[in-house]
C-alpha cells in the first residue's frame, strides 16, 4: 500500500510537472491543432469526393459532407471497396455501423498517438536524469515506484491530449456537419480518444522503457522514433511476432463488442508494461 | 543503535578501470556536522551519491541509521541529499515541489504543507514560494534546493557544496540555518570552502584518492590553527605566508622581528588576543591585554583622563590613542593595539553610527588613530575588528 502510495505521489507530481512543461505545452497545442485541421481537411475532402462519387455512382445527393456519406456507407458497391482496404471481415462490419466523421477523427488518433507518446512522454526519464531532477525523487521512493509514477503519470498527460483532441475534433465537426449528426458524434469521438489512449499505453511504455536507457532527450526521441519504425515494419517481414508487439492487438480497440475491446486493451496494456518494464531492469542496475 | 548515523566500510566505485572510490571508510556520529574536505576528484561527490543510493558501488557496506544501505522504504524522510550541480523541475513552484516531496516522505498534508512553508521561510523565500523555479535567480535555486533537504526534520542529510554561488549576505544567512541544526541532525558537507567548514563543522574528514586519509574533531584537528593550513600540511604543501591567518602571519613576522605586543580591547572583549593566542608558540611574542570594556577601566587601569572620555567620549580617536599608549606603557610591549567602538545593534546615534570602531597602534614611533564603520550585526562587526586590528599590527611589523 505504502508503495502504491508512493508511485500515485510520483504520478501526480509528473503530471503537474508535464503540465507546466513548456515543450508538453507546445507539443499539446500543435497536436490539438492537427487534429482540428486534420478534421476539417477531410471533411472538405470527403465533400469533394462525395460530389464526384454521387456523379459516378448516381446516388441522390443532399448536398452535405458526412450525410451522403452516411448513404454511400450502406451502398454495397463502396462497402465492398472499404471491405477490400480494412483486410478484416468482423472489424469491417463494426466499422460500418459507425459514422464516417467519428471514423475519421479515430484514424488520426490511432495514427498519431505512437508519434504524440514519442515526442511529449519519451524525453521525461532521460531529461530527469541529465538535469538532476531525479536525484531529488530517488531519495524519497525507488527506482521502481519512480518509474512507474513517471509511466502513469505521462498516461495521464496522454489521456488529457486525447481528450482535447478529440474535443476539438468534434467542435470542427459541429461547424461543418448539422447540428444533430455532430451532437451524436460527441461521446463516439471521445470513445476513439479513449481507445487511441489504451492504444498509446502500449508505445508509451516503449517510449518510457527506451528513455531509461539514456541521459539525452534528443538519444531518447531518436530511439523511440526508431522504435516506432522497427514496430510497424517488423510484422511485414515477420508476421509471427505481431502478438508481441502494439499492432497485433490494435485492430481489437475498433471492435463494438465488449470481449474484443477488454482483450485488446489487456493486451496493449501487458506489452506496455513489458516494454517499460524492459527498461526500467536495466535503469535499476546502472547508475542514477 | 549505534552512536553513527552512517558508516561505510571499504566502500569502491569504479568508473570503468578508475576507482572513483578505494577503500572510503568513514564513520559520521550522530548529531555530528562533519566537513568533509579533499581536492576536485578526491570521491566526496561520489561518495555522497553512492550513500544515497543514487550510484552502485562495486564493493563495500554502507550503514545508514542503522537500517543497512539505502531503501526508500526504511529511509525515505529520514535521509535527505542535496545533490551538486543538479537542477530541480523548472516548471514547478517551490510550495508545490515541496508538499508533493513532503507526502512522498511520508508527511500527513498539513506538516507537508507547514514544514514547506517553514524551510522556505528559513532561507528567505516564503515570498517567492509560489514562483516557478525558472523564475528565481541561481542564488534562490539554490537556496531552495539546500531547503529541500530540510523538510520534515530528517536525521541525516548530507549537502554536497551548499553555499556555492550565494551572495554573501544569503552566504552568511544560511551558514546561520546550518549552525542553528547542529546537535539536533546529523549533517555531513562537502566543501572546498574551508573557511564555511571551519566555521559551521564540528567534525572534518580529510579525502584523498578516493578515501579517508584522516578524520578527528574540528578542535583536536586544527588545535589553534586555521584549517587551511592543516589541510595544505595534509596535502604536504608547507602553506605559503599568504595562505595564513591573520595571527598565523603575525606571530611568526613578531617572532621574525624578536618583538611582543600588547592588546587594549574594548568592543571585541578580547577577540584580537583570543585569535593570537590560537596560534602555537604566540605565548614568544604576546604579552597580553586588557579587556577595558568599562569606563572605569579605561580611567583605571589604561590610564585614559576622564576628560577625554566625557569630552569625546570612549569611542573617539582619543580615548583609542590614550588606550594604546596606556597598553604598551603597562604591559611593556613593542606594539599595542586598542579598539573601542559601538558593535550594535544599540547604542548608535547619527554622530556614532553602529558598526564605528576606533582603533589606535602604539609603536616607538608613536601613536596612531584609524577610523572604520563596519557594517552587519554584533557578531559580524566584532570579527571584521579583530581582522582589522590583527592588520594594524601587522602593518607595523
Amino acid at each position: 500500500m505504502r508503495s502504491l502510495w508512493r508511485i500515485a505521489q510520483t504520478a501526480l507530481c509528473e503530471w503537474e510537472n508535464a503540465l507546466r512543461s513548456r515543450r508538453a505545452l507546445v507539443l499539446l497545442l500543435l497536436y490539438l491543432a492537427a487534429a482540428v485541421l486534420c478534421m476539417n481537411g477531410t471533411i472538405s475532402v470527403l465533400g469533394k469526393m462525395e460530389t464526384e462519387l454521387v456523379r459516378v455512382l448516381r446516388l441522390p445527393d443532399s448536398g452535405q459532407a458526412g450525410v451522403v456519406s452516411e448513404t454511400l456507407w450502406k451502398s454495397k458497391s463502396f462497402r465492398n471497396m472499404i471491405a477490400a482496404g480494412v483486410d478484416d471481415r468482423l472489424v469491417f462490419e463494426d466499422i460500418s455501423k459507425r459514422h464516417p466523421v467519428e471514423l475519421l477523427y479515430a484514424w488520426f488518433a490511432f495514427f498519431c498517438a505512437p508519434l504524440l507518446v514519442v515526442l511529449v512522454s519519451g524525453t521525461r526519464v532521460a531529461e530527469d536524469l541529465r538535469t538532476g531532477v531525479a536525484r531529488y525523487m530517488l531519495v524519497r521512493t525507488s527506482r521502481l515506484e519512480w518509474s512507474l509514477g513517471k509511466y502513469a503519470g505521462q498516461a495521464l498527460m496522454i489521456a488529457c491530449a486525447l481528450a482535447v483532441s478529440a474535443v476539438g475534433a468534434w467542435c470542427v465537426a459541429l461547424y461543418r456537419l448539422p447540428a444533430a449528426t455532430a451532437g451524436r458524434l460527441f461521446l463516439p469521438m471521445l470513445g476513439w480518444g479513449a481507445s487511441a489512449w489504451f492504444y498509446s499505453l502500449a508505445w508509451l511504455g516503449l517510449a518510457l522503457g527506451l528513455s531509461h536507457l539514456t541521459r539525452s532527450a534528443m538519444r531518447a526521441t531518436a530511439f523511440g522514433i526508431l522504435g516506432i519504425g522497427v514496430f510497424e515494419v517488423l510484422p511485414h517481414f515477420f508476421p509471427e511476432v505481431e502478438a508481441i508487439l502494439p499492432s497485433g492487438a490494435r485492430l481489437g480497440l475498433w471492435r463494438t463488442s465488449f470481449t474484443p475491446q477488454a482483450v485488446a486493451v489487456f493486451h496493449l496494456a501487458t506489452l506496455g508494461l513489458v516494454y517499460f518494464m524492459a527498461g526500467a531492469a536495466v535503469f535499476a542496475r546502472r547508475d542514477a | 543503535m549505534t552512536g553513527f548515523a552512517l558508516e561505510t566500510r571499504n566502500l569502491v566505485k569504479r568508473y570503468g578501470r578508475r576507482r572513483v572510490l578505494d577503500g572510503f571508510t568513514l564513520a559520521v556520529p550522530r548529531g555530528a556536522v562533519l566537513g568533509l574536505v579533499g581536492a576536485n576528484g578526491a570521491g566526496k561527490t561520489t561518495w555522497m551519491m553512492t550513500v544515497a543510493g543514487l550510484l552502485r558501488p562495486a564493493s563495500g557496506t554502507i550503514d545508514i541509521l542503522g537500517g543497512g544501505p539505502f531503501d526508500a522504504a526504511i529511509h525515505a524522510g529520514r535521509l535527505a541529499l542535496l545533490p551538486q550541480d543538479s537542477e530541480l523541475p523548472l516548471e514547478a513552484t517551490p510550495t508545490g515541489l515541496f508538499y508533493r516531496f513532503g507526502r512522498l516522505q511520508g508527511l500527513s498534508a498539513e506538516t507537508a504543507r507547514r514544514s514547506a512553508a517553514e524551510v522556505l521561510k528559513a532561507v528567505n523565500l516564503a515570498d517567492r514560494a509560489k514562483s516557478s523555479i525558472r523564475s528565481l535567480s541561481h542564488g534562490m535555486r539554490t537556496r531552495v534546493r539546500v531547503a529541500q533537504c530540510f523538510l520534515g526534520n530528517p536525521e541525516l542529510v548530507l549537502l554536497d557544496e551548499p553555499l556555492n554561488g550565494l551572495d554573501p549576505l544569503e552566504a552568511d544567512r544560511l551558514r546561520r540555518f546550518l549552525r542553528a541544526r547542529a546537535g539536533k541532525q546529523t549533517i555531513v558537507i562537502s566543501s572546498h570552502n574551508l573557511h564555511d567548514v571551519e566555521q559551521l563543522c564540528t567534525h572534518v574528514a580529510f579525502v584523498e584518492n578516493g578515501k579517508v586519509v584522516r578524520m578527528d574533531t574540528m578542535s583536536a584537528l586544527t588545535r589553534g590553527r586555521s584549517l587551511e593550513s592543516v589541510f595544505l600540511e595534509q596535502a604536504g604543501e608547507r602553506p605559503e605566508a599568504d595562505e595564513l591567518s591573520p595571527a598565523e602571519r603575525l606571530v611568526a613576522k613578531l617572532k621574525e622581528r624578536g618583538l611582543t605586543c600588547v592588546t587594549a580591547e574594548s568592543c571585541t572583549g578580547g577577540g584580537v588576543g583570543s585569535a593570537i593566542t590560537a596560534v602555537p608558540g604566540s605565548s614568544a611574542v604576546f604579552l597580553g591585554g586588557v579587556i577595558s570594556y568599562a569606563n572605569e577601566v579605561k580611567r583605571d587601569v589604561l590610564g585614559v583622563p576622564q576628560e577625554v572620555l566625557d569630552v569625546h567620549g570612549a569611542v573617539s580617536p582619543e580615548c583609542a590613542e590614550r588606550m594604546a599608549s596606556g597598553a604598551r606603557n603597562l604591559l611593556k610591549a613593542d606594539l599595542a593595539v586598542s579598539l573601542t567602538g559601538i558593535a550594535g545593534p544599540d547604542g548608535g546615534s547619527a554622530e556614532k553610527p553602529v558598526g564605528l570602531v576606533w582603533f589606535g597602534l602604539a609603536t616607538k614611533d608613536g601613536v596612531r588613530t584609524e577610523k572604520m564603520v563596519f557594517s552587519g550585526d554584533r557578531a559580524s562587526v566584532r570579527a571584521q575588528a579583530v581582522d582589522h586590528a590583527l592588520g594594524l599590527l601587522l602593518s607595523a611589523v
